[in-house]
This record gives structure tokens, sequence and C-alpha cells, in this order.
């Protein structure tokens, strides 16, 4: 007890610890400028804003029923999406996960299908699709499934990382092989998150839906776009509604299955 | 000692148990020679270790914490490899064992651990259900929904003999301790084990349900005319609830010796020196 290290956050932090906020704050700085940050053209901004705004409203219900229609479809493109990809991820978490996985070099081969999913954003995985499979809703459905393993083939994997070993091995001792192993003691374990994760998915499916239309993957948003671009602000604002009412539902479902499951 | 001519030959065997010449030998269902067993950093925890247990003994293994008794107990299963060690067990050589003969070997073993094991979210009977896994296609036995009527059956079973038949649909997280560690045995039993295994069974139980628990696990071995072999550190256990007690120092059997010829001031000296560290 005699000697205990001398805290080390009392310390007057050295000359290299000093240099590197030092550069931080520059950096940041800089990106400032990069970012073209400038108040001026936001002051002269609003007033545009508020007329698009007030252009909008009161929004044209008139085709409601088309958008209404569009926007189940682009619902039902997440849904299907989220579930094929919670499907492929549980399978590849799996393999993600180290305690799980029945070879290290699948391991590595699932954990980089993983990150290779998450790290292209989904818009450009949208054009990918497009290019590939053509215009439409198909395509936009294949951008949220590839999204949504990168997503929960991730999460699934940590949950299944930190479930508690001890029914796995009582399991193993008894004489069960792998696959049930993982059926009867992994996922029960690992199934509230395994839940909450899919349900962030869904969430983030239908949000990112909407915008995949603008590059022809299907769904509203190519609807928005050309309402914009027409300048038919008011069948403009009757999409941005429904969009809003139909986030607002998914989410509120989802925190409801939420809390039901928890 | 019966001379081993006469227990090899059946025919004779029989004949002269007839005429009361000789008591039936007890089977050796446990036999340990020369288990070496060293982790890494911590150097030889067993060195040399034998046991013998009995089919219908209750053996109770005691010795202070660090001795290494749940590591004796995993390596006679391989569920830790061991260094090196001679050890058949119900019949098999467990050193040759290749993976799924060591499967079907572990399957009529039960073992209860400390920590009970249950898989919380699940309910009751599916936990039992799981003690089915070595002799029933995996899928059909992951949970109570898809498990065909007879394993249900013979799970509800095994839960009546623990006393808990009552609670089969509860979750498992919603169990007392003791209430566990039953169904934990009741899983246990589903195995229909031949030997019984247990690591610090009630260790986390308060003293009169740990009693009740060693009870169970006592009386079921009787009745199931099982055989048990279980860690303790509670003395008065181990004096009670024991044929036999083997005790560990410095990682070989220092005593072995029936438990009524044993008293807790006589058990104490094996706590002398610390393992530990
Ligand atoms: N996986 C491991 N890696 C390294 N050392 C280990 C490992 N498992 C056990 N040990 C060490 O081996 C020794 C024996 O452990 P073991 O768990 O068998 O003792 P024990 O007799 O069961 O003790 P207790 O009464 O506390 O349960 C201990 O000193 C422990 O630290
Ligand atoms: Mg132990």
């Amino acid at each position: 007890m005699a000697d205990l290290p001398p805290q080390k956050r009392m310390d007057v932090p050295g000359l290299p610890r000093f240099a590197l906020y030092f550069l931080g704050i520059v950096f940041f700085i800089w990106s400032c400028n990069g970012a073209n940050l400038s108040l001026p053209d936001l002051i002269e901004g609003i007033p545009n804003m508020g007329r698009v705004l007030g252009e909008m409203s009161p929004p044209d219900f008139s085709r409601i029923s088309f958008v209404s229609k569009s926007m189940l479809v682009t619902f039902q493109m997440a849904l299907v999406g989220t579930v094929f990809g919670v499907f492929f991820s549980f399978f590849l978490a799996i393999l993600a996960t180290r305690s799980q996985t029945p070879s290290p070099i699948l391991y590595y081969m699932a954990r980089f299908v993983i990150s290779f999913c998450r790290s292209v954003p989904d818009l450009v995985w949208a054009i990918f699709f497009v290019a590939s499979v053509g215009l439409g809703t198909f395509a936009g459905t294949l951008t949220i499934m590839v999204d949504t393993i990168g997503f929960c083939g991730r999460f699934f994997a940590e949950a299944m990382e930190e479930v508690d070993d001890g029914p796995q091995e009582a399991l193993s001792t008894m004489g069960a092989g792998r696959m049930s192993i993982i059926q009867s003691a992994v996922v029960p374990s690992a199934m509230p998150s395994f839940v909450n994760s899919s349900l962030f998915a869904l969430e983030k499916a239908v949000r990112s839906s909407v915008v995949l239309g603008l590059v022809g993957a299907g769904g509203i948003g190519i609807e928005l776009k050309v309402a914009m671009d027409l300048f038919q602000y008011q069948q403009a604002g009757t999409i941005i509604l429904s969009i809003f009412v139909l986030v607002l539902c998914v989410e509120q479902l989802s925190s409801a299955i939420r809390r039901k499951i928890m | 000692m019966t001379p081993s001519v006469l227990l090899s030959d059946p025919e004779k065997r029989i004949e002269a148990e007839a005429a009361g010449a000789v008591e039936a030998a007890p089977e050796l269902q446990l036999r340990i020679r020369g288990l070496r067993k060293s982790y890494p950093g911590r150097g030889l925890v067993l060195d040399g270790i034998e046991l013998d247990v009995f089919k219908g003994e209750a053996v109770a293994l005691i010795g202070s914490n660090g001795c290494g008794k749940s590591t004796l107990l995993r390596c006679s299963l391989r569920l830790i490899e061991p260094d090196e060690a001679e050890t058949s067990f119900l019949g098999h050589e467990v050193q040759n064992l290749r993976r799924s003969a060591l499967r079907k070997l572990r399957a009529k073993v039960g073992f209860v651990f400390q920590k009970h094991n249950l898989v919380l979210r699940s309910s009751v009977l599916t936990n039992v259900i799981h003690g089915s896994f070595a002799r029933m296609p995996g899928f059909q036995v992951w949970s109570q929904a898809t498990a065909p009527k007879h394993i249900r059956e013979e799970a509800m079973y095994c839960l009546q003999r623990v006393g808990l038949a009552h609670l089969a649909a509860s979750r498992a997280d919603r169990l007392s301790g003791g209430e566990s560690q039953r169904v934990a045995l009741a899983r246990a039993l589903m195995q229909r084990p031949q030997f019984l295994m247990a690591d610090e069974p009630v260790a986390s139980l308060d003293p009169r349900v740990g009693d009740e628990v060693m009870d169970l696990l006592l009386g079921l071995t009787r009745q199931e005319d099982l055989t048990l072999l279980y860690v303790s550190h509670n003395l008065d256990h181990a004096l009670k609830f024991a044929d036999r007690i083997v005790g560990i120092q410095k990682g070989q059997v220092r005593l072995n010796a029936p438990a009524n010829t044993l008293s807790t001031s006589a058990l104490r000296e094996l706590y002398g020196a610390s393992d530990d560290g």
C-alpha cells in the first residue's frame, strides 16, 4: 500500500499531449471552413425556407390514395428487406461470434462481410443494385437487406458473445451438439437483444426506404423528388406529412413490442 | 479379498454367490490413475491423482480452495483435457475416446453445477427436457413446444421426483435458489444417468435448503441405484451425506476413508496448509 502510483489525471499534460489537443482544434476549425459554414447564407436562407414551407401548406390531398399506396409499398419494401436481413444476420452472426464459430477462418470472413455491408452507405448499395437488377422496389429491398445485415450482424454477434456460458457448458456436458446448444441456450438468452436490434433495424429501414427512391430503388422517394422538381410544393407537403406519419407509427409500434418483450 | 478367478468366471461366481460364499463385488465405475493437470502460469494442480468409485457409492470430495477438485471432476469427463491420465469410466477408456463416444459417455453422467446453469429465459419444463439431448435428435428437444409427448411426460416425471411438478410452466429465472438447483437435478435425471457428479451443489443455498437439496441428491442416488461423486466445503454434509470421503491436498489424494470412521476434526487437518496461491 506504500507507493500508490501518482494519479495520472492530476498531472499537467505533457508537451506531446498538448500538441495533440492543439492539432485537433486546428483540424476542427479547418473543417468548419471545408463545410462552408456561413452565417449570412443561413440568415438569407431563412425567408426561403419559410416560403417553401408556406407553399407546401395547405397540403394537397387530392392524390392521397396514390400517395398512400406508394407509402404502403415503401413500408413493404422496408419490412421484407429487414426480415430477410435479420434472417441472414442470424447465421452470419453465429459465424462471427468468437465462442460459437466453427473455425477462425469463417469467423474472420463473416466479420468482414458484416463490416463491409455496414461501411458502404445505403445509397451506394442502392445505386449498385439498381444497376444490377434494374429500377424498382426489388433493388430497394436488396439494399435494405444488406444494410440490415451490416447492422444486425454486428449486434447479434455481440449479444451472443455476452451470453453466460454456464448453461452452454451444462448442455455440452449432457451431450448436446453445437447447433442444439446455440438454439436452446444461446438464442433464448440473447433473444431480447435480437428483438431490440431487429426493431431498430426496421425503424432504420423505413427511414432509408424513403430516400432510396431518389436513386430509383423504388418507394415514395421518387414521388417526392418529382413533386419538388415540378414545384408542386403542396403535393410534396402531403408526401412529407405521410412519411412523418409512417415513421412515427413504426416507432410507436416497435417501442410497444419492446415494452412487451423486455 | 475374493480370489479374482472366482469373480471373473460368471458360472463359478453365481454358484459361489448362491452358496453365500462371496458377497457380490461392487462394480468399479470410475477408476482414475496418474491424473496430472497443470495450467499455464499455475504449475501442476493435480499431481498423480488416484481415485476409485464403486457402483452405488456416495463419495464426497473435499479439500481447500484451489486444490483442484473442480479440475478433477472435469478432467474425468475430459471437459478439461488432463495432461496425463488413465481413466476408466463406466467401462470406457476415457483417454482413448473420440468426440462422439465421449459425448455418449458424458450423457450417462449427470453433472450438477454450483451455479445450477439453467437457461434462465426458458421454462422449467424446457430446461428439464434438455436433459434428453444425447438420446434425441437435437431439434426435437430444443424446447418444450417441439418435444414429443413421451419426452414431455418423462420430464414431468423427473420434476415430480424433485417435487417441483407444479412449477413446470414457470420461467427458470423466477425460481428460488433451492428450486433452481432441484430443477438442475431433474434435468440430470432426465439424462437417465448411471452416475451423478456435483460440484459444490449447495454452496449458494442457505443451510436449511442446502440440507434439503443434499437429502434429495442422496435420496435419488439411492432410489435410482446411482453413484454419486460430489465436491463440498461443508464438512458436516460430507460426513452426513457420503459413504466415503476423499480428501485432496497438494495435488494428491491424502485421505480416503469411510465417512463413519471420520470426524470433523480429522477432516479439518486437510485444510492446514492452504493450496491457494
Ligand atoms: N482455466 C484455468 N486457467 C488457469 N488456472 C486455472 C484454470 N482453472 C483453474 N485454475 C487454477 O487451478 C487451481 C485449481 O482450480 P479448481 O477450480 O480445480 O480448484 P477447486 O479445488 O475446485 O477450488 P474451489 O474449492 O475454490 O472450487 C486453482 O488455483 C485455479 O486458479
Ligand atoms: Mg471448484
